[in-house]
Formats: C-alpha cells, sequence, structure tokens
C-alpha cells in the first residue's frame, strides 16, 4: 500500500473520529491550548518595543568629537550603565539550592556598590536618581529602587533584605513570577542559566549583573569600583576584561515620527485583514459562514500563540517584535489548508452520513495537506541555516506555528465542520418518521386498495426518499409490519405532507444541502475567473521543483556557502573588508576573541552578545516605568566588568574540561547555527558540519520522497504556444443527407460486429440513424440512402405493434410545439439538471396543471400515468441505439422522456414493435450489449433498469431494476471486456464512478418481475418502490470509485482496459482495474488537474483529448500504459460565450504521422465550418468551409469519426453531413 | 438597415466604452498600487537611515524625490500591463486562471515582508544581505507565480531597473543618502520581486477585465 493511500486512510479514521465525538475533542483541544497558552502569561510585553537605536563608539570619551552624523551627541547622556557581571560555577552534584548560593553574593555586591566610595565621590552623587515606579503595581514597584539611585541587582528582588531572602522557601518561584527578572538579573533571560526545570546531570552556570545607572560618566570612579568589587572574598575578578577595557557605547533611541513608525504597520495590517477577507469569503455552502470564518481566524491566531508558548516551554523567549512579525506569520502560515478542507468535505455526496462526508472530505485533501506541509516546514527549516538569528527566529517561530496550525486544523476546526455540517442535516427523529411512513406506503402499496388515496401521496415517499437520502432505511425493520388500513394512509399522508412542508419552510435547510453539488457544478462551469483553493498551486510549485532538482540544487547551493561561512572564511573577509565602526563586525571580532582566553576557569556570558537586547526592549522599559521616556536622548553603556564566584561549588572538584563546554550545552542548539566562531576547535566543528550535512540530505531526501509521489511533474511541461497566424482555408463538399424539418437531436451509428472482416465489409452495411426535435426518426446507410422515415407520433396512433401501456399518447406537444429551435441547445445535461432540480417541487403539486406539462418536459416525472385528466404524455427521444444483431433485420431501441423505451424495426416497414414504459421518469442513458442482447436504460433521478431483447418475439423483457444513485446520472458506458465479463460504468451528480457487472445487474431479484405486463394503473410508482427495495442490493455488486471531488462530467473507455472520467473539479482520472486480479478494485490516477470543468473526454486508440469549459483542449498519449499529458492549446482565443462548446471529435488514423494526430471541432472563427487541429503542435491545421447548397445558420458540430469509412460525421441544423476525411488534413 | 447599422454602430461603441473604462480601472489600480508601494519602501528606508529624520527632513526628502512616486507608478501599470501581454503571446494563460486575489495579497504581504527585513534586520556583510534577498524574491517567484514568463519578465526588469539606477548615479542625477553599498545590494532582489507582485496583480486584473467584457458581450448579445 502506497504512503498516498496510508495517509488518506488516516485521515479517513480521523475524520471519523473527529465527527463522532465532537464535544470531548473540542474540549480537549482547548485543554491543550491553554496548556500551551499559559507560559504567555509570563511573557513580558516592554512598553514601546524595540526602540530603534544608533550605536556609536566614541574613541575617547570627552564627547568632544561630535560628528555631524551625530548631532545628538552634543547633549548629555541620559544615563550611564554600568555592569559588574557575576558568573558562578554551580557543579551537577550541587543541590536544588545552588540559586540560593548563586544569589547570596548579589547581597554583598549590591550593598558593596551602593555604599561605594572613591575620594569624595559616592555613589549617592554620582548616581541617576529616580522617583516612584509610578506605572507598575505595589508588589512589582517594590522590586525597583524608589526615591534614590537606581541600581539593579537580584537582591531587588527581596529588597536588599538577606533575611526576607533566607526565609524564602521558593526562591525559583520567586524569581519566576516577577515580571521584571531580566531588568533585575541585568540579561536576558537565556543567559542566565537559571532553568526551572533543574536537569541535575549537568553543570550548570548561572549568571546576574549588578546595574548601576551613573549621572555621568567618571572613569575614575569606576575603575575604582570595578577593582573594589574584585577583593570581595569570593568573587575573582577574570583578567581578560581589565577596567580598561571597558569600552563606552552610546546607544541613541531614536524618536521617529509617528508616520515613519505606524504607516508600514498600518499598511501591513491593512493587507492581513483584506487577506484574510478575500480568504474567508471562499467559505461556501455552510450553514454558519460566519462561525466557520471565525473558526478559520481562531485557528490561525490561536495556533501562533501557541508557537509562543510551546517555545517558551522550550526556553526561547521571543525576541522579535510581535505585532511586526505577527501579520508575516499568519500569512505564511496561511489560511489555504483550512478553505481546501471546507470545500472537500462540502462537496461530498449529501446523502452520506456526517461523519463520512467529513472522512471522505478529509482524505480526499488529506495527502495534499500532508504534503504541502511537510514541504513548508522543510523550506522554512531552510531558514534556520540563514546566518542571521532574526530569520532564524522566525523560521523556527514559523515552523513551529505551522505545526501547531496543522494540529488545530486537524482538531480543532474539523470537528467545528463536522458540528456544522450536522447542523445542516435534516432533523433525525424527522428522518425516523419519514421512513417509518414510507414503510407504510409500501404495505399499503401491496394491498392495492383505495387507488384514489393511493395516488394521491405515493408520489411524495419517492421523491423524499431521494430528498433525504434514506433508501435504506426502507429495507430496515420489515419484520414487524402489520396491514394498515385506509385510515392510517389517509392520516400517513397528511403527516408526510406537513413533514414535507416543514422541510420547506426550515431556512435554508433542504436547498443549502441538497443544491450544494448543484451549485458548485453551476458556479465552475459558469465563472471561469472563479477563486479556487491554493492547493493547486502549491502542488504545482512542487512539482516543478520536482521536476527542475531545484530543491536539490538549491539545498546543495546553500550547503556550500553554510560550510564556506563556518569555516569562517567568509566572516574573515568581510571583516577584512567592513572593519569599519558596524556594530556586526565588531560583534564577531569579539566573540572571536574572547573564548580561548588561557585563564578563563568559566565562561562568562558575552555581554558583548546580551547587551543590545536589554538596550532594545528592558532599558527603555526600565526609564518608562519611571515615567520617562529615552525617545530622542542616549545612554552611554560602559560594558561589563566579569568576576566569578565560586560559592557554589565549594563541595565539588571542577573539572576544568566539563566547566568549559558548559556554555555550549547551556545554549540551545540552534544558536549554535548562527554563530560557528563561537565553537571551540575542530571537533564542535566537525560535529555541526556533519548535523548540517544530515540534517540538508534528509530533508532533500523528503522533499525529493514527496515530489517522486505527486509523480505529475510534466504538468509543467506544457507551455503553450499562440497560434496567430490564421490556418489555411479549405472548401469541402460534404455529402448531405436531409432529416426532417427539425433540427437533428440524436445520431447513432451502428458499430460493425466484430466477426466483420473488411474485405466483406460493404458501405451499406453501416447505419446511422438521426432523431429530430419533434421526435421523428431517420435512418442511412452510408451511402447515402434513406433506410427509414418515421413519425413516432403517427406510429403510435395506429401501427404500434405491442404497447404495453395503456397510456394514450397524444399529438406531439412539448418540443413541437415550443418549436423553431428554441430548444435546439437543450442538450442532454441540461435536461437532466433540469429534471432533478425541478423534481422536488413538481412532486409537491400532485395535481400539476396541463400548462405545467407543456412548459417543461421534466414534469413528466411528476405526473400520474394513471390520472384520466393527463393523458397528453409528449414522448420525446432522450436516448437511442442501434442494434445490428444481423444484417438481415434492423432494430432501433429508443427511450422517451416519458420513461417509454421502444423497439422499432426498420428493415421494411419501420413500425414499432414493442412499448414498454420502465420508469415514471425520462429514460436519459441508453447502452446495448450487442451480444447478449442486454440493454440497460437510466432515468433522469439515477435508476437503473435492465431489460432483454427478446428480438424474435419482438419484445422486450424488463429484467431488472436498481438505484444507480440518488443523484441523475451525466454518463452512462459499457466498458468492453473488463475482467470478468463487461462491465456498466455510470458517472454522476454524486460525484460518484460505479462499475456494475452486466451480468450480475441482470440477476437482481426482483419482486414484481412483469410489471409492465400487469397493465395496473400506478405501474411506475410500483416501478420506483421496487426499485427502491432493490437500493440495497445494489451495493453489494457494484463498484464505487471515489475520485472526483464534484460531479462526474464525462467518461470514455480506452482499449486497453481502463475508464477516463472527466469531472466538474476540473480532473481527469484514469480508473483501471488493481493490478492485483483477484480483487475487485480499482486503480484510480489522476491524470490531469484543471481549474475548469472537464466537459467531455473522448478516446482513440492511443489518444484521449478533454475538452474544457473554457473551450481549452488537453490532449493526453498513451504511452507504455500510461496516460501523459501531451499538449494543451485554446480552442477559443476569448472567453466561450456559450459554456459547452466540447471536443466532439478525436482520431488518430494510420495512415498519418503520430505527430499529424488532430481532431476536429466546430469552427470557431463564426465560419459556418469546422476546424481542424494539430494537438501535438498545438495549432490549427486547417479550417475547413462547407460547400454547401443551402444556407443554415446553424453550427456545424463534428458527430464522431467512421475510421474504416474515412468519413466525418457532422450535423448541422436539420442535416447530417458526411465530410471525406482526406479532405480535411 | 439603417436602424440595424445603427445599432451595430452603437453596440461596438458602448462595447469599446467598455473596454476603455475596464483598461483605465486597470491603469489606475496599478498606478495607485506602484506608488503605494514606493512611499512604503521609501519610508521603511527612511526608518533604516543613520539620520535621524525630523518632519522637516521627511518633507525635504519627499520634495526632493518627488519624481519617484509617479515614476514608480508608472512602471507598475507598464509591468502590469506588459506580464497579461508576454502571457499571451507565449500562450500560457494558465497563471492567471490559478491566481485569485488573496494570494494576490498574500504576495504583496510578503513583499512588503521582504523590505522590511532588507531594512530592519541587521545583517553581518552586505554580501550575506544580498544573498538572503535572493533567495526570499526568488522562493516568491516561485511560490506565487512559477511560470518561466514571469520569472525572465522579472529579471529582465530587475536588471534593467538596477541598470538604469547605476547610471543616474554615475550621472550624478541623485545621490543615494544611504551608504550605497546597500542600495546596490538590495535593489535588484527588490525590483525583482516587486515586478513578481505587479506582474501578479495586473495579471489577476487582465484576466478579471476579460471575463467582465466577455460577460458584458454575451449580456448585450443576449439583449
Amino acid at each position: 500500500m502506497s504512503i498516498k493511500r496510508q495517509v488518506s486512510r488516516l485521515f479517513y479514521y480521523h475524520g471519523i473520529l473527529c465527527a463522532r465525538f465532537p464535544v470531548y475533542i473540542l474540549a480537549g483541544v482547548i485543554l491543550i491550548i491553554l496548556f500551551f497558552w499559559y507560559p504567555l502569561l509570563t511573557l513580558s510585553i516592554p512598553s514601546r518595543s524595540p526602540y530603534e537605536f544608533v550605536i556609536d563608539k566614541p574613541n575617547n570619551l570627552t564627547g568632544s568629537s561630535v560628528s555631524p552624523t551625530r548631532p545628538w551627541l552634543h547633549r548629555p547622556a541620559e544615563a550611564v550603565i554600568l555592569q559588574l557581571l557575576v558568573t558562578v560555577h554551580v557543579s551537577k552534584q550541587a543541590s536544588v539550592d545552588a540559586l540560593r548560593a548563586a544569589l547570596a553574593g548579589s547581597f554583598e555586591l549590591h550593598a558593596l556598590v551602593r555604599d561605594f566610595q572613591h575620594g569624595n565621590a559616592s555613589l549617592s552623587n554620582l548616581c541617576f536618581t529616580v522617583d516612584e515606579a509610578t506605572a507598575l503595581t505595589p508588589a512589582e514597584r517594590r522590586q525597583l529602587p524608589a526615591y534614590g539611585c537606581l541600581l539593579l541587582s537580584p537582591a531587588s528582588l527581596w529588597q536588599q533584605e538577606a533575611e526576607m531572602f533566607n526565609s524564602d522557601r521558593n526562591l525559583l518561584r520567586t524569581v519566576y513570577v516577577s515580571p521584571l527578572k531580566e531588568i533585575l538579573f541585568g540579561m536576558p533571560w537565556r543567559h542566565t542559566g537559571v532553568s526551572r526545570f533543574n536537569v541535575r546531570s549537568r553543570d550548570r552556570v548561572i549568571s546576574y549583573c549588578v546595574t548601576a545607572f551613573l549621572k555621568n560618566h567618571d572613569q575614575e570612579f569606576v575603575d575604582s569600583l570595578v577593582n573594589r568589587a574584585a577583593k570581595l572574598s569570593w568573587a575573582k575578578h577574570l583578567p581578560t576584561l581589565e577596567s580598561a577595557s571597558l569600552t563606552p557605547t552610546h546607544i541613541y533611541f531614536k524618536d521617529n515620527s509617528f508616520i515613519v513608525e505606524y504607516t508600514p504597520l498600518l499598511v501591513l495590517y491593512s493587507i492581513l485583514f483584506l487577506y484574510i477577507y478575500f480568504s474567508v469569503r471562499k467559505i461556501q455552502m455552510v450553514k454558519s459562514k460566519w462561525g466557520l470564518a471565525f473558526g478559520a481566524c481562531f485557528t490561525v491566531v490561536a495556533s501562533l500563540l501557541m508557537s509562543v508558548g510551546v517555545c517558551m516551554y522550550f526556553g526561547i523567549a521571543p525576541s522579535l517584535n510581535g505585532s511586526e512579525t505577527f501579520p508575516y506569520l499568519v500569512v505564511l502560515i496561511g489560511m489555504e489548508n483550512v478553505l481546501v478542507i471546507t470545500k472537500s468535505v462540502v462537496s461530498t455526496p449529501v446523502e452520506l452520513e456526517v461523519r463520512h462526508r467529513v472522512a471522505v472530505g478529509l482524505s480526499k485533501e488529506g495527502w495534499t495537506i500532508t504534503r504541502s506541509l511537510v514541504a513548508e516546514v522543510s523550506l522554512l527549516s531552510l531558514g534556520l541555516l540563514s546566518f542571521n538569528t532574526s530569520i532564524q527566529e522566525f523560521a523556527l517561530f514559523a515552523v513551529v506555528g505551522l505545526c501547531t496550525d496543522f494540529f488545530l486544523q486537524m482538531f480543532f476546526f474539523v470537528t467545528i465542520l463536522a458540528i456544522d455540517i450536522k447542523r445542516m442535516e435534516p432533523l433525525p427523529v424527522a428522518k425516523q418518521r419519514t421512513a417509518n411512513l414510507l414503510q407504510q406506503q409500501q404495505q399499503l402499496k401491496q394491498q392495492d386498495q383505495q387507488q384514489q388515496k393511493q395516488q394521491s401521496i405515493q408520489q411524495v415517499p419517492q421523491d423524499l426518499a431521494v430528498t433525504l437520502g434514506c433508501d435504506e432505511s426502507i429495507e430496515d425493520n420489515n419484520s414487524d409490519s402489520k396491514p394498515a388500513t385506509a385510515q392510517t394512509a389517509s392520516d400517513s399522508a397528511e403527516q408526510l405532507r406537513k413533514l414535507h412542508q416543514f422541510h420547506h419552510m426550515h431556512r435554508r435547510q433542504p436547498s443549502d444541502a441538497n443544491t450544494a453539488a448543484f451549485l458548485m457544478h453551476s458556479l465552475t462551469a459558469a465563472a471561469t475567473s472563479a477563486p479556487a483553493p491554493a492547493v493547486p498551486r502549491r502542488i504545482r510549485v512542487l512539482y516543478y521543483l520536482a521536476s527542475k532538482r531545484l530543491a536539490l540544487r538549491l539545498l546543495l547551493l546553500v550547503l556550500c556557502v553554510w560550510l564556506l561561512q563556518a569555516s569562517g572564511l567568509i566572516s574573515a573577509v568581510s571583516r577584512q573588508l567592513h572593519s569599519s565602526l558596524t556594530f556586526s563586525s565588531n560583534l564577531s571580532t569579539t566573540a572571536s576573541s574572547n573564548p580561548g582566553s588561557s585563564g578563563d576557569l568559566v565562561e562568562h556570558p558575552d555581554y558583548q552578545r546580551y547587551w543590545p537586547e536589554m538596550a532594545a526592549l528592558h532599558w527603555p522599559s526600565l526609564f518608562g516605568h519611571y515615567n520617562r521616556s529615552l525617545a530622542g536622548r542616549y545612554v552611554t553603556y560602559l560594558g561589563a566588568a566579569c568576576y566569578q564566584s565560586a560559592a557554589a561549588d565549594r563541595s565539588a572538584a571542577i573539572d576544568e574540561e566539563t566547566v568549559t563546554e558548559q556554555p555550549q550545552q547551556e545554549q540551545p542548539w540552534w544558536f549554535l547555527l548562527g554563530r560557528p566562531a563561537a565553537l571551540h576547535g575542530t571537533w564542535g566543528l566537525a560535529a555541526i558540519c556533519l548535523f548540517g550535512v544530515t540534517f540538508v540530505l534528509t530533508s532533500t531526501y523528503a522533499l525529493m520522497l514527496c515530489c517522486q509521489l505527486c509523480g505529475l511533474a510534466w504538468l509543467f511541461r506544457l507551455g503553450s504556444r499562440a497560434f496567430d497566424r490564421p490556418p489555411p482555408l479549405r472548401t469541402v463538399v460534404p455529402v448531405v443527407l436531409p432529416a426532417t424539418s427539425m433540427d437533428v437531436d440524436l445520431v447513432c451509428i451502428s458499430s460493425l460486429a466484430p466477426a466483420d472482416c473488411p474485405a466483406t465489409r460493404r458501405v451499406e452495411d453501416r447505419i446511422l440513424a438521426a432523431s429530430s426535435l419533434d421526435g421523428s426518426v431517420s435512418v442511412w446507410n452510408l451511402s447515402g440512402r434513406r433506410l427509414a422515415y418515421f413519425d413516432r407520433q403517427l406510429q403510435h396512433e395506429g401501427q404500434c405493434d405491442c404497447v404495453t401501456s395503456d397510456a394514450t399518447v397524444g399529438p406531439a406537444d412539448g418540443y413541437g410545439k415550443l418549436g423553431d429551435g428554441a430548444d435546439v441547445g437543450l442538450g442532454l445535461r441540461q435536461r437532466v439538471s433540469h429534471a432533478t432540480s425541478l423534481s422536488p417541487s413538481q412532486a409537491a403539486s400532485t395535481d400539476s396543471d396541463l400548462a405545467a406539462a407543456t412548459e417543461a418536459v421534466p414534469s413528466n416525472s411528476g405526473l400520474n400515468p394513471a390520472s384520466p385528466t393527463q393523458t397528453l404524455s409528449s414522448s420525446s427521444i432522450w436516448c437511442m441505439s442501434l442494434i445490428t444483431n444481423d444484417t438481415d433485420s434492423r432494430y432501433l431501441l429508443v427511450g422517451c422522456s416519458d420513461g417509454h423505451l421502444e423497439l422499432w424495426d426498420f428493415t421494411c416497414t419501420g413500425s414499432a414493435k414493442c412499448r414498454i414504459q420502465l420508469s415514471a421518469e425520462g429514460l436519459t442513458h441508453l447502452t446495448v450489449q450487442q451480444s447478449q442482447l442486454v440493454a440497460v436504460a437510466a432515468t433522469a433521478t439515477g435508476m437503473l433498469h435492465c431489460v432483454r431483447l427478446l428480438l424474435d418475439a419482438d419484445r422486450i423483457e424488463p429484467l431488472s431494476s436498481c438505484r444507480a444513485s440518488p443523484l441523475p446520472l451525466h454518463s452512462m458506458l459499457i466498458w468492453p471486456d473488463a475482467g470478468h465479463g463487461d462491465l456498466l460504468a455510470t458517472a454522476g451528480e454524486d460525484n460518484l464512478i460505479r462499475f456494475f457487472s452486466i451480468g450480475e445487474l441482470c440477476k437482481i431479484r426482483q419482486p414484481q418481475q412483469q410489471l409492465s405486463n400487469n397493465g395496473a394503473v400506478g405501474a411506475g410508482a410500483a416501478a420506483a418502490a421496487a426499485a427502491a427495495a432493490a437500493a440495497a442490493g445494489a451495493a453489494s455488486f457494484c463498484t464505487v470509485v471515489s475520485a472526483h471531488a464534484a460531479p462526474v462530467l464525462a467518461l470514455a473507455a480506452y482499449p486497453s482496459r481502463g475508464v477516463l472520467s472527466g469531472g466538474a473539479d476540473g480532473a481527469v482520472f484514469q480508473v483501471s482495474p488493481a493490478d492485483d486480479r483477484s480483487s475487485s478494485g480499482f486503480r484510480q490516477k489522476r491524470l490531469v488537474w484543471q481549474r475548469q470543468p472537464v466537459l467531455s473526454v473522448s478516446v482513440s486508440s492511443r489518444h484521449a483529448v478533454c475538452g474544457l469549459a473554457n473551450g481549452q483542449l488537453l490532449l493526453l498519449r498513451l504511452c507504455t500504459g500510461a496516460w501523459r499529458l501531451l499538449s494543451c492549446c485554446q480552442q477559443q482565443q476569448q472567453q466561450p460565450q456559450q459554456p459547452l462548446q466540447p471536443l466532439l471529435c478525436t482520431w488518430s488514423p494510420p495512415c498519418l504521422l503520430p505527430s499529424n494526430d488532430a481532431i476536429v471541432t466546430s469552427s470557431s472563427s463564426g465560419l459556418n465550418g469546422l476546424d481542424v487541429w494539430c494537438l501535438a503542435r498545438r495549432r490549427r491545421l486547417s479550417r475547413v468551409r462547407l460547400a454547401t447548397d443551402w444556407i443554415r445558420s446553424d453550427p456545424v458540430q463534428p458527430v464522431c469519426l467512421l475510421s474504416q469509412e474515412s468519413m466525418l460525421l457532422c450535423k448541422c441544423g436539420p442535416c447530417l453531413l458526411l465530410v471525406p476525411e482526406c479532405q480535411l488534413t | 438597415c439603417a436602424l440595424i447599422s445603427c445599432w451595430i454602430f452603437f453596440a461596438s461603441f458602448i462595447k469599446i466604452i467598455d473596454m476603455a473604462v475596464h483598461v483605465a480601472l486597470r491603469v489606475a489600480m496599478l498606478f495607485l498600487f506602484g506608488v503605494g508601494v514606493s512611499l512604503l519602501i521609501n519610508l521603511m528606508q527612511a526608518q533604516k537611515n543613520q539620520v535621524l529624520i525630523t518632519s522637516e527632513m521627511w518633507l525635504g526628502m519627499v520634495k526632493s524625490g518627488m519624481w519617484v512616486p509617479p515614476a514608480c507608478g508608472l512602471s507598475a501599470v507598464a509591468i502590469g500591463l506588459l506580464y497579461p501581454t508576454v502571457d499571451r503571446l507565449l500562450g500560457d494563460p494558465t497563471v492567471a486562471q490559478r491566481t485569485d486575489w488573496s494570494s494576490v495579497i498574500r504576495c504583496a504581504a510578503l513583499f512588503v515582508g521582504l523590505n522590511q527585513a532588507a531594512a530592519k534586520i541587521d545583517f553581518m556583510s552586505h554580501a550575506q544581505l544580498s544573498l538572503c534577498l535572493a533567495a526570499m524574491s526568488l522562493g516568491l517567484w516561485f511560490y506565487f507565480d512559477g511560470s518561466r514568463s514571469g520569472l525572465g519578465l522579472a529579471l529582465v526588469i530587475a536588471l534593467l531597473a538596477a541598470a538604469v539606477n547605476q547610471m543616474m548615479i554615475c550621472l550624478d542625477a541623485y545621490r543615494p543618502s544611504v551608504d550605497f553599498v546597500r542600495v546596490r545590494a538590495w535593489l535588484p532582489c527588490i525590483f525583482f520581486s516587486g515586478s513578481v507582485t505587479v506582474g501578479l496583480a495586473g495579471r489577476l486584473l487582465a484576466a478579471q477585465a476579460n471575463s467582465a467584457t466577455s460577460s458584458s458581450a454575451a449580456k448585450s448579445h443576449g439583449d
């Protein structure tokens, strides 16, 4: 089983799970969300962050060298900041109280600094004095100094009182709950080494700072302070950083104007809202649009917050500006998955159970979603390889956000969707009642009493059964049936009507759910520029990746560059180039010069690395707490004097090697990626390189696997070329076969019997039959001789041999009366959809008047044939088929709009041999299996009727009937010689392709075999009931292939055992038997995925051509057992005016080279003729004008190619045209 | 006969007017888009500037660079009209069909993000900056456009614009206030991704105008 199938199966079960226990899952998800949101409580949001700041490192400290680019240096600094950094080594043997030991020194150091005096200068008169921190809560206010020097240390957490510190039972908690902890510790939290979850097995380094804010810079004072602090009993001043090396840095906080600061943000957020608006409005056909839209937005936002929470659980606090990165993260994560899931679930068949709908919809898109998730994650994790910490952090958050978003989509949004769809369902109680009533009706029918009452109600259950999709419920609980009286019958009829009314009155409920598929269809068919989900785009991107090996090359390139960077080459070069005062190069030099120093016992956190974060986030907010603003001011940062304390590890011996490796283990792993220079020696570099190579190779492999599994990289090879030059115009004289006064509607051609060999075959043996809109049929042979012509209306009145239904047939009406080509364009498909869209409303009014009957043909489905007031029956021909079993007698089988099946013999007289009524609805499709003389007819509501043709006895024997689908069929064909005999393939509005074995289809046990012969009133209804009874049985011998996400519009069988199907979702699937011959399963493979509905698929021996709704043609070629998309071309340059101008004909004559494979369509340039296309070369070969001696405005439509006669059959108005093929190309 | 010819003339006139209105709308939208984007980038780069930007200086900058936004607008119009034309010439109308407004907006947002990244993030070196920007803008094309014609067009436009910029600096037409290497590093990438974004919008506008005219034509035909 392929990965793809496994994934979609997983999604299927997941969908079922979500739809079954929505409440529990929602509760669980919300708990998880809250759990991951919890760390956000401790997230300190600096007041106005971050400040843009400018760094200046003056050469001398006098401030005299004020450069013209730094006008702000004229003024004195707002404050001068000095830090005393203390590093405490905590060995792994130390107890939990290591933190206490480590922090104990801060009290001493704090007191020392506070009381320090040098000469006559003391800190109290040099320091930066502050008032009370009014912007804080009282508890927090106590931790900051008030009315005095601004001197910060961890001791401030306990108000510098050692007793309070000693009596504090839970230091860690006190530290963690304080929002000021980073300000007080004087460094970003990840550098302090204090972690909540203490991993005992490692040595740790805890660091903190005592931060003193001075009024102005007094070098002498600072030096003496630094030296004095080194004389503390526990402190050991690290020799690498002498006080002289404390180079002051001016940090200027920009005072940006309002416009400059907020306009980009404003624009960004408006763009974000536009994006959300345009995305969310694509959610359609659900009960509550607003609810789902809110759910989608919540999914994205909650997932981002969760990602922050997850990162904080792992000790990574976000340092980026949240308000700026948030829109980008939202846009990057996107809402496409949500929309795709919604669309997929909504477009599943309505009659399925809710959980199955959700499951099927999920499983259809599951693979796509997973694939795009994997691709996005691996692409974004490339960002981790970039050398910039901001980009790395962004990529990290995006990756985590993608994962949490996926989680929320799968568990939160799908559950919401399931709930929403469940709300759209009819009430289960109503369903149950309907089922019970239906059962009563059935029993009543069997009793056959009180016919009038029965007639008034029997139409209703049938339609309700269709509407509610509860056919199977009819079969249930037959056991406890009791004969019902007439009284209960009328009662139940009353109840049914009420129920029906209730369903119609209920707001949006039935219409929404039932028309979803139609809406979908019409939307996609009509609006060619309608927005569609972006998933195809992503997949295409992936395909393109696969075809170009772009990802592989890109990854290799990135790897090379990164290795170069890791080896320090680039940074060395850049250091050479830009050794000016850019901060970054300075940083890298200090970073690389620091660690190697010999005297270090413990590596202290590099203050050069962390102070920009303090300057950006914490110091401005600290000043903000005292109601001061640093905007437009600058502070001078003197640096940090580093001390090491041995206080905490007196008990344990210091292993030097472990100590030096501490900081690497301390920092998160991705941090190493950004600063390869921070690693010591070759081993660290080698480890990192190894890791990088493994990572890149793994991600490449995963990506390649994805692309290979899609296997559709060829999609991008279609770049069609323009065909602007008009091709040559030819004039061809066709053979004209004049039909009748009305336009030709249907044409069918006798197939060649397999026994026919070309030598003995004569042209006269091929028969053409054409029906016109007024119901007359003409039959020709190919030499142009008309064999027969009969007007069916006349025949019905006179010489019908065995009319088995007693319905009186009136004169022509319907199409005949409408006349004048008003309905010329009414194709079969329109009829079907028309019929089904009308039937529910028609069913409500059993006493439909005559006007309605003549107005619309499909209203026949609402007619009761036995009703004495409605004897008029407009029986247009909706389908027909020629039967040429032997050459002597020729038969024509005709399916009519009133559900009659007629058998005509046209050898000599042209008379109707037999006429039976199969159903109350019109027959839309008819196929005949010539060898066994079995015909299958499909009705407008998806019923299949199987009959045997007894030609000798001039009879039609109905064999069986079953429901193929609750929705109308769009296509039906016989797939010859498929595995175990012939298969019947149907495709319909319910998005499904069904395969029936014809042999078993005929054998369905039917309760009323001779329903045509009993001649009873209400035969149609009885047939419908019987069919409903057989519906459950139908599932056993029918194989359902669920490939499309929209109605399947076209089917075509091709010689090497397979069926191509085209759907309204723009996909063309190849359905072929599964590889293992034992099972009866089918394998489906998507060949094409376009944005346009595929209206037609036609197949020749090696080629298939699909016609799209926008007039595009796609040519597929069969090479080595697989279909490949060869080319596509635009049939019409403009958007098509008529929605339907599909491909009508294809051929691949043996005399032509494969490059000359051509197709013929009706002319696109307004010419009364044909266009011949060479699809391999993507252009028109020629235009053909048909020279006839009469002028008609009707377009010439090619019907099919008679390959052995080398003739192209076209229809044009009331005539058939035969065009010699050799004149076309 | 005269009535019919008059009617035909009237219908064609209406059609022409209709098309003209659509084209004018497209042009106006593209122009506004270009102007807005140029102003936005100016703002972002102004944030990056080492100099403090007071309000007078801001006004002065706009005054001195008054020609920039209209030029950007005009080039946006040109690019937005060029993309569908090239598509039509190359016969690949599928890109516009795959596009919708939400993806255009996504692309625009990421384009703004690109600018912001270029303006705000401190890169170690100019090489790194341009490398990152190039990768990001290629990714932008890859994710949203994906067509070869789009890639070629964007490349050509980026190179052309960078060359024009270089020439103007050489001719001393204007002096970049920011340090020059940086400008040279990010400018082609910004042009590239900008042309991808504008091209996407132009394609979608063209497709919508097409469908609008055809539907209106169908309506008039039906009447």
